[in-house]
């Protein structure tokens, strides 16, 4: 029977359902019986699910001007170096 | 490079895709604040130093191959593996490998976090209490919290942070980033599990107490 530190170690990858199946069933098995487990992996589910969705900060508008201008900049540099062809 | 009078801001990723195949201006502009963000995040995670030059590369190396680009992916997440690639090459090229220094036991935020007893003979440390904010959404609309995150993810070793960033974060399948970092998978587990627990632990102290 797994305890409690089997279960944390295993707790991510039986969230991402990479767990054989027997381990998986015995994580299973525990957390019904594990009031702390269960609340710990509901925990890292909730937080896995907002960091998924968590939006990146925008880049601000200098930094899209830079990108912009290296863009600019390298169409010039490859139509100049076709006319030379 | 052309220049159309079309508003991008609600047009979808279909429509953005064709008008970015023809060189639009505002296009390039409008997929820059869609996606720059997630592709800054990812270049980071690698370089600190060289994620601006990357995230750069990145956007003239993928304009340059739009035309190759299948809709396998969606459009962020092929912009991020270039940008993946351009951060990963800059450090490579400083002759600098990525550190996997939270593979090693000291980095397993784990290894306190249990004590004998209970009836199944090894139980964890704290009691775990009732979230506030115990709803995705909730979690991310406390700002106090998503500023800790920052704080913490840029704390964490170099291999847990770009475990988590590219998996969790940027939604990368772990087969890329093991290709793209030249990491094992069960090391990509290990670092993956590790960065988990770790922000796991900071989101459940701010949780229980307020304090990042």
């Amino acid at each position: 029977m797994l305890n409690c530190r089997d279960v944390g170690s295993n707790a991510t990858e039986f969230l991402s359902g990479a767990l054989p199946m027997r381990v998986n069933l015995m994580v299973v098995w525990h957390l019904l019986r594990c009031g702390n487990c269960r609340l710990a992996v509901i925990q890292v589910l909730t937080m896995l699910r907002a960091l998924r969705r968590r939006p990146a900060k925008p880049p601000t508008e200098e930094q899209i001007q830079a990108w912009l201008k290296a863009l600019d900049h390298n169409h010039d540099h490859d139509h100049s170096g076709h006319s030379h062809h | 490079m052309a220049t159309s009078m079309l508003n991008f801001a609600d047009i979808s990723e279909k429509e953005l895709i064709s008008a970015l195949k023809k060189a639009d201006r505002n296009a390039y502009r409008e997929a820059m604040h869609r996606y720059g963000g997630a592709m800054l995040a990812a270049a980071r995670s690698i370089t600190t130093q060289h994620a601006e030059d990357a995230v750069q590369e990145a956007w003239i190396s993928a304009i340059g191959a739009l035309k190759n680009f299948e809709n396998r992916a969606s459009l962020k997440t092929w912009l991020v593996r270039i940008t993946i690639n351009k951060a990963y090459n800059a450090i490579r090229s400083q002759r600098r490998e990525v550190s996997f220094e939270g593979l090693e036991a000291a980095h397993d935020p784990l290894a306190d976090a249990f004590v004998p007893g209970g009836k199944f003979g090894t139980q964890w440390h704290v009691q775990f209490q009732q979230w506030t904010d115990d709803t995705p959404d909730a979690l991310l609309q406390a700002h106090v919290l998503q500023e800790c995150l920052d704080h913490h993810l840029e704390d964490l070793p170099e291999g847990q942070r770009l475990a988590i960033t590219l998996k969790d974060i940027e939604g990368l399948s772990p087969s890329e980033i093991c290709n793209t970092l030249d990491i094992s998978p069960s090391n990509f587990r290990v670092l993956l599990h590790r960065a988990r627990i770790r922000v796991f632990g900071m989101v459940s102290h701010y949780e229980e107490t307020g304090e990042c």
